[in-house]
Order: structure tokens, then sequence, then C-alpha cells
């Protein structure tokens, strides 16, 4: 009777253990299980592309194979390493050392073309295996290069765009969920859940790399003739702010090369009497004269306690504003500046987006120097109406022109049209609003100004066959480090620009083109830099389908339009699919009000 | 009732020569079929069923990598247990009063096979103890046959007189005196698991036969303290007893196989995660197939599995119990509790530690874990429980 109440008792006592481990509180012992269990594996997400605006890969990422090694299962690593480092072409003792480390997982050499993986695979060696990478591939190789960025060789963007990007680009990892052994074997039946990696998506760039390629060629080739120590081109589409192309040159050991530096945004530049337009449109939007308005125009001025004159001595004239523009005359610039004072200047050039980096946001980018108004000495007026004194960068300054070229509207600058998911589906981009800075009629009156710069003016190396074309020239005083503009040594180093917009009645394209320091005999805008826009514009009208003025007059006359680019099918489709998407949803909300009410 | 049943329970002589008859003409085991037989065995028929299956499901992984061949254990469990059904019914036919001449002979030949034990060259070392006997073909595990042999002494010896008790120098003290002489040779293996039920049976036949309660506490109190001591006084012994009351110290050492067995009990919920899908069995939870064998199960068929299990042990302790009090002669009494009770306490003992309220002591589950030596002595002997349990009323 005792024993079995003994029986019966320590049953009890067991059962109950059980019944409190399997159904009480097994929770400890559950996690516990599931941690030791359940591994979960990263799967790599290929990155996205970098597509021009017409769908052209500028940077994509190809798969490669990765030699790598479990040193654990290497049974000779002096001779692995001897054989692997032959056929991996790398350094044998640093390879032995990785091998006989005793890790579970080293690389062997990363990245290799498929040969050199097959034949590591052929050695047949215990322990060595591929797997497979993604490495970056520029088509253009260079091209484009400090815009688009890098990336390290684990395909995570460190500079440009590729930084800016990286999480758009780079995509989700997938997770492969697996239950394992305590020996790693996978548990047939076990936990096996696989979360696809998520392909990053591709970004579509305003760019063109046709455009961009050129630009690249005709800066390089222009900046050598000119003598130039750099240069910058960039193109915009004055009615969206797209950025066409953006190039920058620098002379390295005598040599012309692609700048690793967009320095398009990041380098600011003191612009010269390419701000003159800039000073004029507040003068015609204040309404304190008109292209035709004329005044008095003497050889030199006073202001403060400087003298002002023009780049060639003048007696006293009378010049409407038209001609001041037309001659690009200092002394006259000032005048005007004076009349219209301090604070409408300095608003007129915040309003430009002066002294601020611009909506391109662009890692590293420059915003210029615009003192404060209320900082400004007595010399300021004069010196920043006539682009002294102030530093712009050229994205400000082709946006500025932008501006001009698009009635008055401020368009903000970008280099994103937007992005590509996986399924292929367009996505645009936000953009910034534009802004009306100038008054529409000033904005035209300053192009007819412009183009008279360039028909007969300073500009006319930068005109384009078949084309009118507005421009203006700048041939700046550039700051030494020591201070001032070396004026008293006679070693005056100049920035040399120029920008063009054309067709001059609508135009389409807007090009900046700066040369820093030319050779003193193509110092000026109009010779160092006319000829490369005019070189660059007549590339960009065929590419961009610009028609001439001629085409334009009989495809009007005919009651034609112009066909559209690709890109602009596409920005067309993507908003017609928007637009209904939008009608659709809205119909849906009236038809679940209705049904609701 | 039956003829039979009236030969079977009559007279011990009578008996004898019925059960010899029997043997010698129709080979019927003597008695008939009482419902005690039916029910210890067909639950230990199911026991060692499962144990077959459960050995297969908790080694065919490890086997598949170790010996290329994932049948590895389970052939030869099947074998052991085919000649533990032959052991078995060979038990069943032989009246257990012919057992009483093999009493002494049987304890001191496996008093003698414990010592060959501890010589290299003969004994087996495995796992850090020597507990087997090589004999070229096959290992044999001397404890094994040492419990059955125990049992059969301490029966023989206790039903000799009418009083079995009163000469304390011819019961008391030889049984105490032998049970130190094979705990010492234990020991030296050392194997404190099967010390410990050797010392458990010996007081569980001496309670049985009638010992004084106060000299069965003062055995059963020295002989906790002496497990007690010998537990602190070796590390591993310790680092056992401290991993199985708080694991969670030191998940990755002592308390590893506590936590992976209550990892697996947990895992089985109410009614398990089925046949063949154990997790534990990956490689976490080491000795799956012998020693753990009752966690696998809980995994596998959750609490109404394991909870099954129990109730078949406490079954087979009621109806072993059971049989005792109506065995035909005190001999047979004390033969099948000594039995029953070895069974149980073997039982409990491993469950219990794969529950992780008794320290881990590498004792096996009855009729289920892995293991020759340990399932013909404990089919073979079950037999005679049988054989007892043919011949009550």
């Amino acid at each position: 009777m005792v024993t079995g109440l003994t029986f019966l008792l320590i049953a009890g006592a067991l059962v109950w253990r059980l019944v409190s481990l399997q159904i009480l509180e097994p929770d400890r012992y559950l996690a516990h299980g599931a941690r030791q269990r359940i591994s979960t594996i990263e799967l790599p997400a290929a990155r996205g592309a970098i597509l021009d605006r017409n769908g052209v890969d500028l940077a994509l990422s190809v798969p490669l194979q990765t030699i790598a090694a479990n040193p654990r299962l290497i049974e000779d690593p002096i001779r692995a390493a001897r054989a692997l480092a032959q056929i991996a072409d790398t350094d044998v003792e640093i390879l032995e050392q990785r091998l006989a480390n005793g890790k579970a997982f080293v690389y062997v050499e990363r990245q290799v073309s498929e040969d050199v993986a097959e034949a590591a695979l052929a050695l047949d060696l215990n322990g060595v295996f591929t797997i497979q990478e993604r490495a970056r591939v520029r088509p253009g190789e260079d091209s484009a290069i400090a815009l688009l960025g890098r990336t390290d060789i684990d395909d995570t963007g460190v500079s440009g765009l590729e930084f800016v990007f990286d999480e758009l680009l780079s995509g989700t990892p997938g997770e492969l969920i697996v239950e394992t052994g305590a020996r790693g074997s996978t548990i047939p039946g076990g936990e096996y859940q696989i979360e696809p990696a998520a392909l990053g998506n591709d970004l579509v760039l305003s760019i063109d790399r046709s455009l961009q390629f050129e630009a690249e060629r005709l800066l390089a080739e222009g900046v050598e003739v000119a003598g130039g120590e750099a240069g910058i081109l960039i193109a915009m589409d004055p009615k969206t702010g797209e950025i066409l192309a953006s190039a920058a040159v620098v002379r390295e050991d005598g040599e012309i090369n692609a700048s690793s530096e967009h320095r398009a945004a990041t380098w600011s530049y003191e612009p010269g009497s390419i701000m003159k337009p800039l000073t004029f449109s507040a003068v015609l939007d204040s309404g304190l004269g008109a292209p035709s308005s004329v005044r008095e125009v003497p050889g030199w001025v006073h202001v403060h306690d400087s003298d002002f004159k023009d780049s060639f001595p003048h007696d006293e004239e009378q010049w409407s504003i038209a001609d001041i523009l037309h001659r690009s005359s200092n002394v006259g610039t000032i005048l005007w500046a004076v009349d219209l004072g301090e604070d409408r200047l300095y608003e007129r050039l915040l309003d430009f987006g002066l002294g601020r980096s611009t909506e391109l946001d662009f890692p590293g980018e420059a915003s210029g120097i615009l003192a404060a108004v209320g900082k400004w000495s007595g010399t300021s007026l004069p010196t920043i109406a006539i682009g002294q004194g102030v530093a712009v960068t050229p994205v400000q300054m082709v946006t500025a022109f932008s501006t001009i070229a698009n009635g008055g509207q401020r368009p903000a600058p970008t280099l994103i049209l937007g992005t590509r998911d996986t399924t292929g589906v367009f996505q645009p981009v936000d953009r910034a609003p534009t802004e009306q800075v100038i008054q529409p009629e000033s904005a035209r009156q300053l192009l007819e100004m412009l183009e008279r710069v360039v028909e007969s003016g300073t500009g006319t190396r930068g005109q384009v066959p078949g084309y009118r074309v507005a421009g203006k020239t700048g041939t700046a005083w550039k700051p030494r480090p020591e201070g001032g503009y070396g004026e008293g040594t006679g070693n005056i180093d100049y920035v040399a620009s120029f920008v063009g917009m054309l067709p001059a009645e609508d135009p389409e394209l807007v090009v900046l083109v700066v040369v820093d320091e030319p050779a003193l005999s193509t110092y000026s805008g109009g010779r160092a830099a006319a000829p490369i826009f005019a070189e660059f514009a007549q590339f960009a009208v065929r590419q961009r389908r610009i028609p001439s003025e001629a085409e334009r007059i009989g495809l009007e006359d005919a009651g034609r339009v112009m066909a559209a680019t690709p890109a602009q099918i596409v920005a067309l489709e993507a908003a017609e699919a928007l637009a209904r998407e939008e009608a659709e949803r809205s119909s849906d909300e009236v038809a679940a009000a209705s049904t609701g009410g | 009732m039956s003829p039979v049943a009236t030969r079977g329970s009559s007279s011990e002589g009578q008996a004898e020569a019925g059960s010899a008859k029997v043997a010698r003409g129709t080979r019927r085991p003597p008695g008939r079929r009482s419902l005690r037989f039916v029910v210890l065995l067909v639950v230990a028929l199911i026991l060692c069923l499962m144990g077959v299956v459960m050995v297969l499901s908790a080694s065919s992984v490890n086997d598949l990598r170790a010996y290329g061949d994932a049948w590895h254990h389970l052939k030869r469990q099947v074998l052991w247990f085919l000649f533990g059904l032959i052991a078995m019914s060979t038990m069943i036919r032989i009246d257990y009063r012919r057992l009483r001449p093999l009493a002494v002979p049987g304890l001191f030949g496996c008093i003698v096979l414990l010592v060959l034990v501890l010589i290299p060259g003969l004994g087996l070392r495995t796992n850090g103890s020597a507990r087997w006997l090589d004999l070229g073909v096959v290992s044999l595990q001397p404890s094994e046959f040492l419990k059955l042999a125990l049992v059969l002494y301490c029966a023989d010896l206790l039903s000799r007189s009418r009083r079995p008790l009163t000469d304390k120098k011819l019961t008391l003290y030889p049984i105490v005196g032998l049970v130190g002489v094979i705990g010492v040779l234990l020991m030296l293996e050392p194997d404190l698991g099967t010390s410990m039920i050797v010392g458990a049976i010996a007081v569980a036949m001496l309670f049985f036969a009638g010992l004084r309660l106060r000299l069965l506490a003062m055995l059963v109190g020295g002989g906790a303290l002496g497990a007690f001591g010998l537990t602190m006084s070796a590390g591993y012994r310790r680092q056992r007893l401290l991993g199985m009351l708080d694991p969670w110290t030191d998940p990755l050492n002592t308390g590893w196989q506590t936590i992976q067995s209550g990892v697996a009990i947990s895992n089985g919920g109410l009614f398990g995660i089925g046949l063949g899908a154990s997790r534990a069995k990956w490689g976490f939870l080491p000795f799956a197939h012998t020693d753990f064998i009752y966690a696998i199960i809980a995994e596998e068929f959750g609490l109404v599995g394991a909870g099954l299990v129990i109730v078949g042990f406490l079954v087979i302790g009621l109806v072993g119990l059971s049989t005792a009090l109506h065995a035909p002669d005190p001999f047979g009494q004390l033969l099948a509790a000594g039995i029953t009770t070895w069974i149980m306490i073997q039982a409990f003992v491993n469950i219990g530690a794969v529950l992780g309220r008794l320290p881990i002591t590498g004792v096996p589950l009855p009729f289920v874990s892995f293991g020759g030596s340990a399932l013909i002595v404990t089919m073979g002997a079950f037999g005679i429980l049988l054989n007892i349990a043919r011949q009550t009323p």
C-alpha cells in the first residue's frame, strides 16, 4: 500500500513537472530553443542602376565571382595559398596567413572574372568556393563620375549620387530564415521562410548621356585651347530646371582631366559681368528704367572711396540699358545700381537663389558668398552689381539665367527625374516649386537685350548657326589668396564665363561655360568660354531636337508640332497615368460617399 | 478457476513438479493467463516497441552523419529486442522457484564481472567510465545483470526463514555488506546512478521483508549521506547537481543537458510536434537515444504521449506490487516486489533527470532506452515477474 502510494505520488509529481514544462510555462525553454535553431541569413539585394533621362545606363551592378575559403577545411594552407595566388594574382604570404587563421570564412580574392573563378574551383581544393558578388560598372567609364559618385567594394555608395541615394539604390536585403541543427545542417520540415531581397530601385537622372559625354569632351578641348586651369560646363532645361549635362575638368600636371568633384555645385567663383543682367532685372522690375532708357555714362565713376571704369576707354556717352549690356559697361551698370539701392539689389539676388545652396542638395554643395545687406561696405553695391565681391556656384548662375529664359519663373535645379521600381514603373520625383522672380515682361526684355550681346556685342563667338542665341559674357578678376585681385602688381588671374540661351525666342537650353584662369591671350569670357558654348550648343540642338529658327517657322506655318523625345513621352504617360489614377480615386470616393450616404 | 490455475497456485512442490512437467512436455509456461500477466505483458511490450521506434527517431539523424547509416542504432535495438523477447519468454516458461539455486552464484558471478570491468583491456571505457566488458563481438554491461542478481539474492536470503530479520548476522549484515562491496566496485567505474539504484533496491527489499523502520531509516539516511558525499567529492558530479538546480547559470556547460532536455520537452506542448519531427535530436540533446529518449518522446508526442509513458510505468508498478501481494510464497513475493521496484526506481530516476528534477546519472529508461544489456536483462527480469503473475489467483 505504502509503496503503491509512493509510486502514485512520484508519478504525479513527474506528470505535474511535465504539465509545467509543456503547458504552463514553456516560454523560456521555447525561446532558448528557437534562438539556437533559427538562423537568419541575409540575402544581399542587387543595387539599382543609375540611368540617364533616356533610360541609358550610367551605372549598373553586374554579378561577379568572388573566391572565398573556409580555412578550417583547408588541409594544407601553404600549398593552397601557392596555387590560389598564381590564379588570383595575389600575394602568397598574405594569402597563406589568411588561409591558416582558423576562421570559418575568408576572402581569397574579391570580384574576379569568370575565368579566374573557374580556375580556382578547378584546383578542387577542400574549403575553397566561390560566391556571387556584385560590382558597379559605369559603361561611360569616368564620364559623369563626379556626379554619379562611387561605391565601395561592398556596393555601398560613398560619394556623389551613389551616396545621396544609397538607400534607394541598395534596396532591401532579403532574409532566409532557416532552422538548423547544432552542426549547421538545415532541419527538413523545420522553419523555412524566404523573404527575397528587394532589388534596389533605379535612379533616373535628368542627365543626357550623349550631352554629358560631349560636354566633357568639348570642355576639355576648349579649356586646353584657352590655356585654362579648369573648366565647368552646365546645361539646363530652363523650363524644368533639369540639368542635362554637368561637366568639370581640371588641369593636373599639365593635363586636362575630368574632375572628381561635381564642381558645378561645389565650386564658387566671382562671376563678373555675367552678373549684370541680374542687376538690370531688378532695375526693369522696379520701374526705374526700360531697355531704351538712356543715361549719361562717363568714362569712370566714383563710389564711396573707389573709382570704377570700363574695360575699354570711352568718353561720356548717351547709352540705353540695352547699350550698357551690349557693351558690358561697368560704369553704366553701377550708375543704375546706385539708383536701385542696396536693399533692392540684395533682395533680387536672394530671389535668384544666390548665397545659399540650391534645391539640388548635392553633397558638398557650396552656397557661394553673398554678404547680408547690413554688412555691406560702401563699395559692396557697385562691385556686387558687376559681379565682383560676390561668389556664386555655376548651378546658381545657370539657374538664374534659366529664370530669365523661362519668363521670370525660377525653376528649381534638379538632377533627378524620378525613380524606377523593380517592375519598371517610373515614379517622378516631387519637384520643388518654381518661383516668379522677374516679371515676365522684364524677362522678355532682358532676353532681347542679351540676344543683341551675341549678335553684335561681347558674345559673338557664342553664335550658333540657324538659331537665335541670347547670352552674356563674364570676365572676372579672380581674388588672390593673399587678398585683393593683384591689380597693383599686374598679376591678375581671370575667370572667364559665358552663358547662352537658345532659341532666344523661347529658350529650351541654357548653358553656362566657365573657364578658370585662361591664358592672357584669351582671358575674356567672349574668347575663352563662348566658343565652347557654341560647339556644345550645336551638338545639343540636334540631340535635344530643338528646331532651328527656320524649322520652327516652317512647322508653325504648316500647323505641325515637333515630335516629342522618348523622355517626354515617358513623362507624359506617367503624368497621364497619375491623372487617371487620381480621377479613379476621386470617383471611388464619390461612390463610397454616395453609398455611405 | 481452471485446473491450470489451481495447479500453479497450490503448494511449492506441486507447482515445481507441474511447471517442470509443463516445461518438458507441452512447453507451456506454468500458471495461467491472469489479468495481471496480460496487463503487465501488454504494457511492457508497448513500451518496448515504443522504444524501438523512438530509438530510430532519436538516432537516425546522428547515425547518418556518424556512421553513414540512418538505421545503425535501430538495427541493433531490434536485435536486442528480439534477444529480450527470447529472454522474457524463457523466463516466463521457467518457474521462478527454480531460479532460487542461482541466487548466490549469480550475484557472486556478477561481482566478479564487475571486477573484470575495472581491468584495463577487458573493460571498455566510454564517456569517461568503464562500464562495459568487451567480448569482441558484443560488449556486456555487468551492472545490468547485477541488479537482477541482487534482487534474486535478496529475495532468496530474506525468504529463507519464517522471521527473516531476527538474525541480523544472517540477513541484514550480508546484504548491507554486499551492497557496500558492489557500491565500491560501481563507484570505481564510476557509476553513481547504478550504485544508487542498487542501494535503493536493497533497501526496498529489506522494507518488503519487514525490516524495522528505525533500521531502515538509518540505512536510507546513511546511503543518502554517502551519495551526497560522493556527489560533492567529484567535480563533475557536483557540477551536474548544480546544473540541475539552476541550469541557466551555465547554459553551455553544466546546464547544457538539462536545458536542451527542457527545450525538447517544452517544444512538445500538449500533443507533440509529431513522430520524427524532434529538433533536439539535431545535435542539441546528447544521448538522445539512450538516457534522454524520454525528452524526445515528450517533444514528439507532447504531454499526452509523455504522460502515457508515466501511466504505463505506474501500471507496471501497481500491477507488479499487486502480483507481489498475491504471489504464492514469500520468495515470489519478494522477487516480484524487487523486480517491480527496480524497474520503477530506474524509470523514475531517468524521467526525473530528463525533467530536470534529479541529477543526471546516466540511467537508462527501462524497455525504452537504447542498450543491449539493459534491455535484455530488464525483459528477462520482467519475464520472471510475468511468471509470478501467472501464478497469482
